[in-house]
């Protein structure tokens, strides 16, 4: 009966996407699952593409030493990671999987702000802990969400070290910012804007520009009649290097250009001609020789990855310290306890002291769980990033003025 | 700030410069067969793409690329023509429209997700030029450059488009089809050089494009939309509503960027876009 | 196949969905509710391109439009009812403002046209900060709304098949079709045209934003590239397509072929997805771009029984 047939067309479709989509092969011996989803397609794969690798290599290294220490037993380490095509809807649909079929353990953030304030809900709601990672918006951690943390500070701090620089030095008097409109770019810029007042720079230009190239003239030309000493510029690298572009072309020749993605995307885009004495922020650059950094180094090299191709590597880094230091404070896999182990979490990183924030320490009265990492100020010297603040960080000089070009 | 006045002025005819070389190719495509390629912006990445490749991995020069991107992607666009077009182009117009944003669409994903597969980072190309200063004014001379370059080759399609058989043949299918179809115009030939033509000239804009801006995987449909609409507005399969079309689109962009801020500018574009096409459908010089 | 078996049939595939979420994990719940959004941007979409010809890309403008108003009425604490009337209203309204110039033009240029809105409304949403949060995002009370929203959404979904269905069989489904085939000639009939195009518009504007006004209170965070986005906006009017525009049964197939096989390639192969969906794509635009509905074997399946 045809009934029966099309009963059968679509019991067989249903079962085709559960079977698919079944779990992941059980492990052979006890292991820790920590789930994660990664943008390998899509827009974010140019920035956190190869990151699978680096994850799996850490577990590796650590389970050759034989696994994480919980409670009185060694356990192995396993990572099962899924692309989320760089979309806030593919990233839900990745840790639901995570949690309901693959029963993880214990989860790690996605890529990007946008993904993790969705992605976090999941953890909410099923009450698993989550430690997100390249993921610093402000409104991300406003929601009294309790099973949430994440490594990086809040975003709108993003260039304080490098304004505690130019505060000590005293040479800068004047600057323009122009500000992309996306989330991230807005948050580092509206912070670089009040940091600046704060340390008595006055902002001579404050621009904001579409998320997608334009002609910059009109902001340029504002620029160039104000003639400030630093032009900062906060934008994606895409955006960053067609703003560059053009006000070089134009002419546009302040002491100091401060771009706060200036990794090898940035570099290479424009030429090391004129990307040199460029100065942006960096969690980490070889020279620092701070936390993990030698294991780091090691992961780095058995990869293949670079710091200044993956700037974000760094965080990557620090929140598998973040991660270890949770699983072993915690001594077993009781959710609960993962999570209140979290929260105690204190420890030197490569990039400085990592802890938690609990509610009342950030400046915003609402957030919790935000971390304690910010970025360092980093300048292209020669083709070389050089670390320049805090002085216990600092692996060169900072060149200032940059000259003519 | 009336001093600024000529810099954003001369900044938004050059911005239009560069539109205009992208949206040629996508014009007479589109006057042709109506076709409503969405793979266009990935046709320029890819133009873009190769220049790069060729400039840094060869040694070439931008321009020298620009002598090797145009036949090349002519002869692609041929292909994909006759590949993916040909066989739907005996449908009619609702279902022809159909079937070419499916295969179009189709051809952008898959190029946007291969080459983002291979392609790590956004590039461009360094092609440094020393600032122009005229009469207390400074521009970019590299841009100027290739405004000239745009109207010269604006000129040669011009010419080809008059002169040549083929070309006046591509005119008459643009103006009336059932009439080209009647005086002997071989209309499937037509619609495959046009194709070719389009393609090679979107592709010579990519090159242009990556000395100047950044080239990522996924820069395709947007730029695609903003393209269509730019053709759309200046009146189709008209090289001087091409131009037009692109030279208003560029201004705005600097002039509102001015007045109102550059965040505006790219909203009050589209919105000028969408309301001029409301008030005269067929475009300015439609 | 007869008329009562076809409607059987569909009550079945209701009955299922909807005792589905208490069986499987909430995993397959997240995928069935999103896939059931695309099923009615789908279906919204194919009553003005599909039975009436006119191809609006524009349409996940309305959804986007339907899921910024009743965010920002929620994120206002506003009660729900009030934000979902919101999500209704909008973008109905701004279809009927827009319809009268818009259906000015045909074809390809009624495409393009409906194209730049996607793209203005993205830059809107992202200019107006005051009233949209702009870049920066809007934030809705926080909640877990997955089985709500799913049953909302099914809810929605079975009544706007049936409305397809009732419209297609009666006088109205005629003049759709009338005016598909020839404008002018429907006229001169006595069918206003314009009239029909834009309550069809409104309709579909007021389907697509209640859709996206139950997406933002589950999503629970608004952005304009994640609303406006290029699988919003592309995304469902591909599944009509391939489904069958203008069918009743084609946005329902083709948004549930495109939607199992996306998943399973991301499950299964991970790699190389969108080359595979767009291969796809590539070869039904070539082979089937009727749509499956309307393929030869679809039809002997569950196609009306031939006249006695």
């Amino acid at each position: 009966m045809l009934m029966r047939r099309w009963v059968g067309w679509v019991a067989a479709g249903l079962l085709a996407v559960a079977a698919a989509t079944g779990p992941a092969p059980a492990a052979a011996q006890e292991s820790i699952l920590v789930g994660a989803s990664l943008s390998m397609s899509g827009p974010f794969a140019e920035e956190v593409g190869p990151f699978k690798k680096l994850m799996d290599t850490w577990a590796d290294m650590i389970n050759a030493k034989g696994g994480i220490r919980l409670g009185n037993r060694n356990v192995p380490i396993k990572f099962i990671i899924h692309d989320d095509a760089s979309k806030p809807d593919e990233s839900i649909k990745a840790y639901e999987r995570l949690v309901t079929v693959d029963k993880v353990h214990i989860l790690l953030g996605p890529y990007s702000s946008p993904i993790t304030v969705q992605a976090s809900t999941v953890a909410e709601k099923h009450g698993i802990p989550m430690i997100a990672l390249e993921a610093n918006s402000t409104a991300i951690y406003t929601r009294g969400f309790k099973w949430l943390v994440g490594v990086i500070d809040d975003g709108p701090k993003w260039s304080h070290h490098y304004f505690d620089m130019l505060k000590a030095e005293g040479k800068v008097k004047t600057m323009a910012i122009v500000i992309q409109e996306t989330g991230h770019t807005k948050e580092a810029g509206g912070g670089a804007v009040a940091k600046a007042k704060a340390v008595g720079i006055n902002v001579v230009v404050e621009e904001s520009a579409p998320a997608r190239p334009v002609d910059y003239t009109p902001i340029i030309a504002k620029m160039k009649a104000a003639n400030p000493d630093v032009v900062f510029v906060a934008g994606f690298p895409a955006f960053n290097v067609a703003f560059y572009k053009q006000a070089l072309e134009q002419g546009l020749n302040p002491r100091e250009y401060h771009v706060i993605h200036h990794g090898s995307a940035f570099r290479k885009a424009v030429g090391e001609a004129q990307a040199n004495l460029v100065i942006g922020e960096n969690y980490w650059m070889p020279g620092i020789k701070k936390g993990n950094w030698q294991m780091f180094e090691e992961m780095l090299q058995k990869t293949g990855i670079k710091v200044e191709d993956y700037p974000w590597a760094g965080i990557r880094m620090f929140g598998l310290d973040a991660l270890k230091a949770t699983l072993e404070k915690a001594g077993s896999l009781d959710r609960e306890k993962l999570m209140a182990a979290a929260w105690t979490v204190d420890m030197e990183t490569i990039s400085g002291r990592l802890r938690f924030q609990k509610k009342g320490e950030a400046a915003n009265p609402n957030a919790e769980g935000q971390g304690t990492l910010n970025p360092f100020p980093t300048q292209i010297q020669d083709g070389k990033y050089v670390t320049l603040w805090p002085q216990d960080f600092a692996t060169g000089k900072h060149v200032f003025p940059r000259g003519a070009r | 700030m009336l001093a600024a006045l000529p810099s954003i002025l001369i900044g938004g005819i050059l911005q239009g410069g560069i539109y205009a070389l992208g949206a040629f190719g996508l014009s007479i495509i589109f006057g042709v067969q109506h076709i409503l390629n969405v793979a266009h912006g990935d046709v320029l990445m890819l133009g873009g793409l190769l220049t790069y490749w060729l400039v840094t991995a060869r040694g070439l020069s931008p321009f020298q690329a620009f002598f090797i991107v145009l036949p090349l992607f002519f002869l692609a666009g041929v292909l994909l023509q006759r590949v993916l077009i040909r066989p739907i182009a005996s449908k009619s117009p609702h279902e022809f429209l159909i079937a070419s944003i499916l295969v179009t669409l189709g051809v952008s994903l898959a190029v946007s997700d291969i080459t983002s597969a291979s392609m790590t980072q956004p590039v461009s190309v360094t092609y440094p030029l020393p600032t122009l200063q005229v009469a207390g004014l400074a521009f970019s001379s590299v841009r100027l450059l290739f405004l000239a370059m745009i109207l010269a080759l604006t000129g040669a399609v011009h010419l080809f488009l008059q002169r040549t058989f083929l070309g006046r043949g591509i005119r008459a299918v643009i103006q009336n089809r059932e009439g080209a179809m009647l005086v002997g115009v071989n209309i499937p030939r037509v619609s495959t050089v046009t194709f070719g033509v389009g393609t090679a000239l979107t592709a010579a804009a990519g090159t242009l494009y990556v000395v100047l801006l950044p080239v990522d995987p996924h820069m395709g449909i947007p730029l695609t939309m903003k393209y269509l609409a730019i053709v759309v507005l200046g009146g189709v399969g008209n090289l001087v509503g091409a131009l037009s079309g692109s030279m208003i689109l560029g201004l705005a962009e600097s002039l509102v960027g001015f007045t109102l801020g550059a965040e505006w500018s790219l909203t009050v574009a589209f919105f000028l876009l969408v309301a001029i096409l409301l008030v005269r459908p067929r475009g300015l010089f439609g | 196949m007869r008329r009562p078996a076809r409607a059987a049939l569909a009550g079945l595939a209701l009955l299922v969905l909807a005792a589905l979420p208490w069986f499987v994990s909430t995993y397959l719940v997240t995928f069935l509710y999103l896939a059931l959004t695309t099923v009615a941007l789908a279906q919204s979409y194919d009553w003005v391109g599909g039975h009436l010809g006119y191809l609006n890309l524009g349409q996940a403008a309305f959804f986007g439009i339907g899921a910024y108003a009743g965010g920002v009425l929620l994120s206002k604490a506003l009660p729900l009812p009030v934000a979902f009337a919101a999500a209704v209203a909008a973008p109905a309204l701004f279809a009927a403002a827009i319809a009268v110039p818009f259906f000015r033009l045909r074809g390809a240029y009624f495409a393009l046209a409906t194209f730049g809105l996607v793209a203005l409304m993205e830059l809107l949403a992202s200019n107006l900060e005051g009233l949209t949060g702009g870049a920066l995002g809007l934030s809705l009370p926080p909640g877990n709304r997955l089985m709500p929203a799913y049953y909302l959404t099914l809810v929605e979904v079975a009544l706007i098949v049936g409305i397809t269905v009732w419209v297609n069989r009666s006088r109205y489904g005629l003049a759709l079709r009338g005016i598909q085939d020839d404008e002018e000639a429907a006229g001169a009939f006595g069918v206003s045209a314009l009239r029909v195009k834009c309550a069809v518009l409104v309709a579909s504007a007021a389907v697509a934003g209640l859709t996206g006004g139950i997406y933002g209170w589950y999503i629970t965070f608004l952005t304009p590239p994640a609303v406006f986005g290029l699988d919003k906006a592309l995304g469902p009017i591909v599944m009509a397509m391939l489904g069958g525009s203008g069918t009743v049964a084609g946005p329902f197939v083709g948004a549930a072929f495109l939607n199992v096989v996306e998943e399973v390639l991301r499950v299964k192969v991970g790699a190389y997805v969108l080359t595979a969906y767009g291969i796809i794509l590539i070869l039904v635009g070539l082979f089937l771009p009727n749509g499956i509905a309307r393929h030869p074997v679809w039809r002997r399946l569950f196609g009306a029984a031939p006249a006695a």
